[in-house]
């Protein structure tokens, strides 16, 4: 008798966790980036954001816009924007995988300059990145297993959302 | 250059782990137990966490990261 019932509680119950996900993830990403990105805006930012650093934070932002939209737009039910929006996202993708090459290695150039050693650093998007990558092409390939897609997509954004 | 401290570098790895739990939790609560694909996801994370971590203070990764470098423009 509950069998039709529970299936769309525990579905709501996992949007809940999903969307608890995102605000976690904003809050971790609001944390980390404002108090420098508030230094950059009054001038005194240690260190210089060329172009090639300005368009990955637009990049990266645009991932964290689009998958927040992504999750209300599934809550409310609107699976055909979901997956219309989803193309774009398939888009972003590789455009944010060669964003990072350039500003990561400009960042640890710079870091080795100003403290010797440091571009070791390297490490961490690199691992970041790559799996990223494993986990969201992935989750947009098995777009059509609706639990595994959004796992894997949130798999993969974990890891984006530590840079924070 | 603060953010490339060891304190940034254990945070990095803390965010990451604190969402990783919650996916874990979220399976648990709904699923009544930990999907594959989460079990999977969350082993191969921590997988990498654990071996990069010792790999991030070796000379051979310091030598890895200067070759890498020398192949893109930058200050």
């Amino acid at each position: 008798m509950h069998t039709a019932i529970l299936p769309r509680r525990a579905l709501r119950a996992e949007r809940d966790y999903f969307l608890a996900f995102i605000i976690l993830g904003v809050i971790g990403v609001l944390l980390g980036f404002a108090p420098p990105s508030w230094l950059r805006f009054q001038g005194q930012a240690d260190y210089p954001a060329p172009l090639a650093l300005q368009i990955h934070a637009g990049l990266f932002l645009g991932w964290v816009a689009l998958i927040t939209t992504q999750v209300l737009f599934v809550r409310q039910g609107q699976i055909g924007l979901h997956r219309r929006l989803g193309a774009f996202g398939a888009a972003l993708i590789p455009a944010m995988a060669i964003s990072s090459v350039f500003a990561e290695t400009y960042s640890e150039k710079f870091a080795a300059i100003h403290a010797p050693g440091q571009q070791r650093f390297l490490i961490i998007p690199i691992f970041s990145l790559g799996l990223f990558l494993v986990f969201t092409i992935a989750g947009l390939v098995l777009r059509r297993d609706a639990e595994l897609h959004r796992r894997l997509i949130f798999l993969g954004t974990a890891l984006l959302f530590g840079a924070a | 250059m603060a953010y490339h401290g060891m304190g940034f570098f254990i945070r990095r790895f803390l965010m990451t782990d604190v969402l990783l739990v919650l996916l874990a939790v979220m399976d648990w609560r709904v699923k009544g137990r930990l999907q594959p694909v989460t079990a999977i996801g969350i082993t191969v994370i921590v997988a990498a966490e654990i071996v990069i971590t010792p790999l991030y203070f070796t000379d051979w990764w310091l030598g890895v990261t200067d070759t890498i470098l020398a192949a893109f423009p930058g200050p």
